[in-house]
């Protein structure tokens, strides 16, 4: 040795237990042994080529919540649970990985892209509104308008769970 | 000379296709001593009785060309039998070596049959038949070491009528998991098993030999004489009521070896829980003879001064059931084991898990007496290492999840640092409950552990194989999870028993004789074979014990090929006891004998054998010089211009993969004679010069699968004899490729094919 050490690892062994707390079947991520079929048959992996669900499940194993939370990655699943049809040890993994995304949510660390798209649905009521090609096309072919989101109403939700002040900061 | 009948089978009518019989009839007709010749249609059935009579009283051996022996020989010599005809029969096989894998060349097949009759005529006017001797075993069995292994074949052979000795180093039997907490996978406490084995034991006439070792085994299979080492004991158990007063009174303590040196005892000490036989014993290692315990024992149990004796017991099988031990960590570097303090191995956890333990079950660290908030569990210490454990102890994980669902149950948080988990079969059950329990798992080989300059705390340094991440993990306790070993037994020395993997014992062949060794009559039980679960030791000694009392009800083989000794050959070399894979040959004054309750008759001694000494009865070089001339010289004058190649095959894998290749209709040049051997390990460098020598274009040697060899270490001999012979051949100025080896076992007929045609090949070549 030569006096200088290795910074002692720290573990959130407690990670687990909150995840469970917000969602019960949470538990399951217990059972992952790093088989690595989620990231296998993820279709945004396939896309990305980076992104790796068997790495954030094992993170949030070990707790190492510095480091996932304030990862991008947990925002590219895209929930089509795929990995949880085909998970051999039942781990929920884009059930655990949307509440780890709203722990991250608390946090602030949410990317700018995701921002853009919940202040648009604050303003608009919609996460994605309807591009004026689509509302020419509807009229051609003369269906009916689209209905107006109450964004007044909408906005009362936002403002009583506290989604607006996460957005607007 | 001998009056020789032939019989020929069509099988049916359906080899008549390819092979022209009424040609090979008149080619049979046409040979010395042969007097009859009678071609049928289904030997193996009806036709038999028919041959029989027709041949009665007129020959005294017989040739039979039909199918592969090794499928209906058994068959076609019963009916011949039972129909009066009980002669020696040399087997031709026409069917899967010569019509099958040559369908396309009826002229090759015919050719074949004529050529491999010629040499079996050659074979039979000479060959004498086995030697028949019998030798009755004694009646008698030692089992070596007390553990639950030992005591279950000891109980099997007593009730099987067996008179047994069950020999124990310690004062107690129960061996090593006599002073476990409970079993796994299954979570039971092994009292309860060891209290139903003791009582089983107690129906028997079993003679239980504690505080003995074997010192040396002399003898013969069947006949073996054993001297034992006995230790006083210094308490008498048939008086002794377990209460303890006597070790109140001991002034002598020592470390507890029971404890693993977790806690100390008496000189005077209950060696186990659940002892058997149930008393009291002294270590006279660390007893002063003070004889304050003679005093206190109200029942006169105690005696000071008794003496080790030795005696000898006489048996007929011997069983080895010596049982398994953790390794010493301390000498794997990086871990500092005995360095630092606060660290056990799983053992040692297992005591401290033990309520009636020395630390009432508190799991503490050892060097502050703490009770530990978080452990720290690192498997393979010492496991799956090239050079020094070239193995996985495959039950370890087991145990690691065991101790780590106890640990859990505790509050306390487990690290589990790993590089594979490999819990088998329901084992995992254990390994998705320690998950669910919380425990963490790291995969990741624990490389280094120090202590903590400040907290004084063992810190265990790993990589995070899957995340990348390099850990340094403060811990209160690290669990070191030891590679097993099998017992020291010094009684080995001088017996043929080779250890595999470093140091288990090797047994016959793992998967047809898992409890057999090479020496004939001793047999393995348990952990002495290979770490394994304790269902599994208790399997295994079963079936021990059931091969040891065939061994001993059925005997040495009644009918032998045992090697002959020429004396005034022998250079007195000791070729022949060194490469013995059986130990059978043995150099009494300076002379080989063989000892026939230990040969098996492979040839491998007649074949290495270099003044030729030594001949193996019916395979002797000069009867295997003549069917090699007769196949040559035959072939040679019926076809001049077809190349002529000799392969050499055992009669087990190497024949049976040529069976195979006829039966799938897998062509090859009909010129490729085979010559069996009872091993390719028989083949010898003169065996083979002579072949090339009488004109053959090539030879190739067959042999079984070199791990599945029958007689061991046979394809390996062969394999370096034709290395050898090729060195020679190539200073002789001939083609080397022109001599090939290929190992096979019975099902590699393309691996067979494949060596077939590249020796072809050579031999197309020139």
């Amino acid at each position: 040795m030569l006096g200088r050490r290795l910074p002692k690892t720290e573990f959130d062994l407690e990670f687990r237990k909150k995840l469970e707390e917000h969602f019960h079947e949470a538990r399951t991520i217990n059972y992952c042994f790093q088989c690595g079929t989620c990231t296998g048959c993820c279709p945004s992996t396939k896309i990305t080529g980076r992104y790796n669900p068997r790495l954030l499940i094992e993170s949030a194993l070990l707790g190492l919540t510095e480091d996932l939370l304030s990862s991008p990655d947990i925002w590219l699943c895209v929930a089509c649970h795929t990995c949880i049809e085909r998970c051999p040890q039942g781990v929920k993994v884009s059930e655990v990985l949307s509440i780890i995304r709203n722990f991250a949510t608390r946090k602030n660390n949410v990317p700018e892209g995701v921002k853009a798209i919940a202040s648009q649905f604050v303003e608009t009521g919609f996460t994605i509104p309807a591009a004026a090609a689509i509302l020419k096309r509807r009229q051609e072919m003369k269906l009916p308008e689209l209905p107006k989101p109450n964004t007044e109403e909408i906005m009362k939700i936002f403002e009583a769970t506290g989604f607006l002040k996460l957005v607007r900061g | 000379m001998k009056n020789v009948g032939v019989i020929l089978c069509t099988c049916g009518g359906t080899l008549g296709g390819v092979i022209k019989f009424d040609e090979v009839k008149k080619f049979a007709e046409e040979q010395n001593g042969v007097v009859s010749v009678v071609l049928v249609d289904k030997l193996c059935n009806e036709d038999a009785k028919k041959a029989a009579e027709e041949l009665k009283g007129k020959v005294d051996a017989l040739v039979v060309l039909a199918c592969s022996p090794q499928i209906y020989g058994d068959v076609i010599r019963e009916k011949l039998g039972s129909a009066g005809l009980s002669v020696p029969i040399e087997f031709v096989n026409i069917r899967e070596h010569c019509a099958w894998p040559h369908k396309s060349d009826g002229d090759g097949a015919t050719r074949k049959a004529k050529v491999l009759l010629a040499a079996a005529l050659a074979r039979i006017s000479e060959t004498k038949g086995p030697e028949t001797r019998v030798i009755t075993p004694k009646n008698a069995a030692l089992v070596i070491g007390g553990g639950v292994a030992g005591i279950r074949a000891a109980v099997d052979l007593s009730n099987a009528g067996v008179e047994v000795f069950l020999v124990e180093k310690s004062p107690t039997l129960g061996g090593i998991v006599s002073n476990h907490v409970d079993l796994f996978p299954s979570f039971k406490p092994p009292q309860d098993l060891l209290k139903q084995l003791y009582q089983e034991l107690k129906e028997t006439t079993v003679h239980v030999i504690t505080c003995a070792e074997v010192e040396k085994i002399e003898g013969q299979p069947g006949d073996f004489k054993v001297t034992i080492k006995v230790r006083p004991r210094g308490v008498d158990p048939e008086k002794c009521t377990l209460c303890g007063e006597c070790a109140k009174v001991c002034p002598v303590e020592v470390p507890d070896d029971l404890n693993l040196g977790l806690s100390k005892r008496k000189a005077i000490y209950l060696p186990s829980k659940v002892p058997y036989p149930e008393g009291y014993a002294i270590d006279f290692s660390a007893c002063t003879k003070c004889g304050k315990c003679v005093e206190a024992c109200k029942q006169n149990a105690i005696s000071l001064d008794g003496e080790e004796k030795e005696i000898t017991v006489n048996v007929g099988a011997i069983l080895i059931a010596t049982g398994m031990r953790e390794a010493d960590p301390s000498k794997y570097a990086g871990y500092n084991y005995g360095k630092i303090k606060s660290m056990v191995t799983q053992f040692q956890l297992e005591r401290m898990l033990d309520p009636e333990g020395p630390t009432g079950g508190k799991v503490i660290r050892p060097d502050t007496g703490e009770e530990v908030k978080r452990v720290l569990m690192a498997l393979c210490t010492g496991s799956r290492t090239v050079e020094d454990n070239p193995y996985c102890s495959r039950i370890c994980c087991t145990y690691a999840l065991k101790h780590a669902i106890k640990l859990r149950e505790r509050g306390i948080d487990v690290i589990i640092s790993y590089m594979d988990i490999r819990s088998p079969f329901f084992a995992e059950n254990l390994y998705q409950k320690a998950r669910e329990m919380g425990v963490i798992f790291i995969r990741g080989d624990l490389a280094t552990v120090d202590l903590d300059p400040e907290t004084k705390k063992p810190v265990a340094y790993l990589e995070n194989t899957i995340t990348g991440q390099i850990m340094a993990i403060e811990t209160d306790l690290v669990v070191l999870t030891p590679t097993l070993k099998p017992n020291a037994a010094g009684f080995l020395k001088g017996l043929k028993m080779p250890r595999k993997l470093n140091e288990f014992l090797q047994s016959l062949y793992a998967k047809v004789r898992p409890t057999d060794t090479r020496e004939r009559g001793i047999f393995l039980c348990g952990t002495a074979y290979t770490p394994m679960f304790v269902s599994d030791a208790i399997v295994h000694a079963s079936a021990a014990a059931e091969r040891a009392l065939k061994f001993l009800r059925n005997g040495i083989p009644k009918e032998t090929y045992t090697p002959a000794v020429r004396e005034e050959l022998c250079s007195q070399c000791g070729a022949c006891e060194e490469v013995c894979p059986f130990g059978a040959p043995k150099l009494v004054n300076g002379k080989p004998v063989i000892d026939v309750t230990k040969c098996n008759g492979c040839g491998i001694c007649a074949a290495l054998c270099p003044t030729g000494a030594l001949q193996l009865r019916d395979y002797e070089r000069g009867l295997l010089f003549k069917q090699i001339e007769a196949v040559l010289r035959t072939a040679k004058s019926l076809d001049n211009e077809s190349p002529k190649v000799i392969a050499f095959c055992c009669e087990e894998c190497a024949y049976a993969t040529l069976d195979l290749l006829g039966i799938t209709g897998k062509e090859y040049p009909s010129y490729v004679y085979p010559i069996m051997l009872p091993c390719a390990g028989r083949v010898s460098l003169l065996d083979i010069l002579k072949a090339l020598a009488e004109g053959a274009d090539a030879v190739l040697v067959i042999a079984c699968g070199e791990k599945s060899c029958h007689y061991l270490d046979g394809s390996v001999r062969a394999r370096r004899m034709v290395a050898f012979a090729k060195e020679v051949l190539k200073e002789l100025g001939y083609d080397p490729d022109k001599l090939g080896y290929v190992d096979v076992v019975s099902v590699e007929t393309d691996k067979l094919l494949n060596s077939i045609r590249a020796i072809v090949d050579a031999v197309k070549k020139g």
